[in-house]
């Protein structure tokens, strides 16, 4: 919005003026500015001097949205539309190309991290004095913990994640971003079974994105919905807006009718991680293989 | 009297549409209880009144008010030492320097010396 941009520069100005040269200050901004804008600027300064122009110029607030596999991520571009707010919320698609499910089950995923922190730090760049907000889905949701731990300079005021596959047990106090359940929601889908698979079929993963973190620093939020569920224009303006704007956190009427969790999903919950049963597996039979050989090679030592 | 005024205006700028709205029915009570040429609005006040919730769209409502007619500014230059020194249309009247009558002194005019208030153009 032009308005907020024209009011936003006139208080940086006359934040940065001292008092007795401010009303000449300002008629020089006002001359340097088109007659259609005078009534505006007029107005602006009597908010200044009122000492209120403080709360109208606002941070621009400004909107990541990072994706999880396997996708074209296209509810990014539907949730752009549904949330930007001209001159106050500026929000950026951020991806990192497609990312497969053997890349996700597998050790490479630093190049995704890499690539998502350097668009972070390029938001901040772009958009200096600006609030960032960060909405990640799924694997978006286990880079912005790492970066949120390795890269402090990456201020993020709020945070919402869905579909999280962050651990339930990540350390949300330890971070330099001092998160509350004010600034940071988790939204948790009641029939999302990947979260719990994603842990149970690789390292590193966790199933908050289906049972929540539980924890003081987050506010669990629950839908009656599965993985990706959450990206309806109806959610955006309901949940994420508010949120984004002023930092509300709307109940779920869901919260509190949710059902205990699936079979499925509590059998898988409690099944160590396959990756550990595999490696169990792998160390047994190399030590098996060893002993044999041991066996058969000491006749040979012997004689 | 002051809703027709505003139809105008609505028109023209939809997204304050609400708080115009509750801004002509503020000054059309008045009107009716004839105590309009009394009103003496300050931004607060107005920011009350339309339920505007941030300062920008307040601004906003105010420039609407203004370059259409309906609100006349009033800048008054206080003493530090309390009560009105001199009244001004716009601040760009406003001296960088003026007399201040209540000390004998001159004084520089700062932004925190200014209180603007808003009456109704009747």
């Amino acid at each position: 919005m032009a308005e907020h941009d024209l009011l936003r520069r006139l208080k940086s100005l006359l934040d940065a003026t001292p008092p007795t040269e401010a009303l000449a200050a300002f008629r020089g901004f006002k001359a340097a500015h088109p007659q259609n804008d005078h009534a505006l600027l007029d107005a602006g300064f009597d908010l200044f001097a009122l000492g209120q122009l403080a709360v109208a110029a606002e941070r621009l607030i400004v909107v990541a949205l990072i994706h999880g596999i396997r996708t074209a991520a296209n509810w990014q571009e539907k949730a752009r539309e549904a949330l930007a707010v001209e001159g106050k919320v500026v929000v950026a698609p951020v991806g990192y190309g497609y990312q497969d499910v053997f890349r996700f089950l597998g050790p490479w995923r630093k190049g995704a991290i890499d690539r998502v922190k350097q668009e972070l730090r390029d938001l901040q760049r772009i958009h200096t004095d600006s609030d960032l907000v960060v909405m990640a889905h799924s694997f978006g949701t286990f880079i912005i913990s790492k970066i949120l731990k390795d890269a402090p300079d990456i201020r993020i005021k709020r945070l919402l994640l869905c579909g999280s596959i962050i651990p339930i047990a990540f350390r949300w106090d330890s971070l330099s971003n001092e998160f509350t359940n004010k600034t940071c929601i988790n939204e948790v889908g009641t029939r999302d079974i990947w979260p719990v698979f994603a842990r149970v079929a690789s390292f590193g993963y966790g199933e908050s994105g289906s049972f929540g973190f539980k924890t003081a620093r987050v506010s669990d939020r629950f839908f009656d919905y599965g993985h990706s569920d959450f990206f309806t224009d109806d959610h955006f303006k309901t949940f994420w807006k508010p949120f984004i704007l002023t930092g509300t956190v709307v109940a779920s009427p869901w919260d509190s009718k949710r059902p205990t969790p699936s079979w499925l999903v509590s059998v898988l919950g409690g099944v160590p991680m396959v990756k550990g049963l595999v490696m169990l597996l792998a160390a047994g039979l190399i030590g098996t293989l060893l002993y044999w050989a041991s066996r058969a090679a000491l006749p040979f030592i012997a004689g | 009297m002051f809703s027709a005024k505003f139809s105008n205006i609505i028109s023209r700028a939809p997204s304050s549409a609400q708080a115009l709205d509750l801004v002509a029915k503020y000054l059309d009570r008045a009107a009716e209880q004839k105590r309009l040429h009394r009103l003496r609005l300050d931004p607060m006040l107005i920011q009350q009144i339309s339920k505007v919730s941030t300062s920008s769209e307040l601004a906003v409502l105010i420039a609407l008010l203004t370059s259409e007619h309906i609100l006349r500014r009033v800048v008054v230059v206080e003493s530090p030492a309390g009560g009105g020194v001199a009244e001004y249309d716009s601040v760009d009247d406003v001296p960088d320097r003026l007399h201040d009558h209540l000390r004998d002194v001159q004084m520089d005019v700062t932004p925190g010396d200014l209180r603007t208030v808003y009456v109704a153009n009747t």
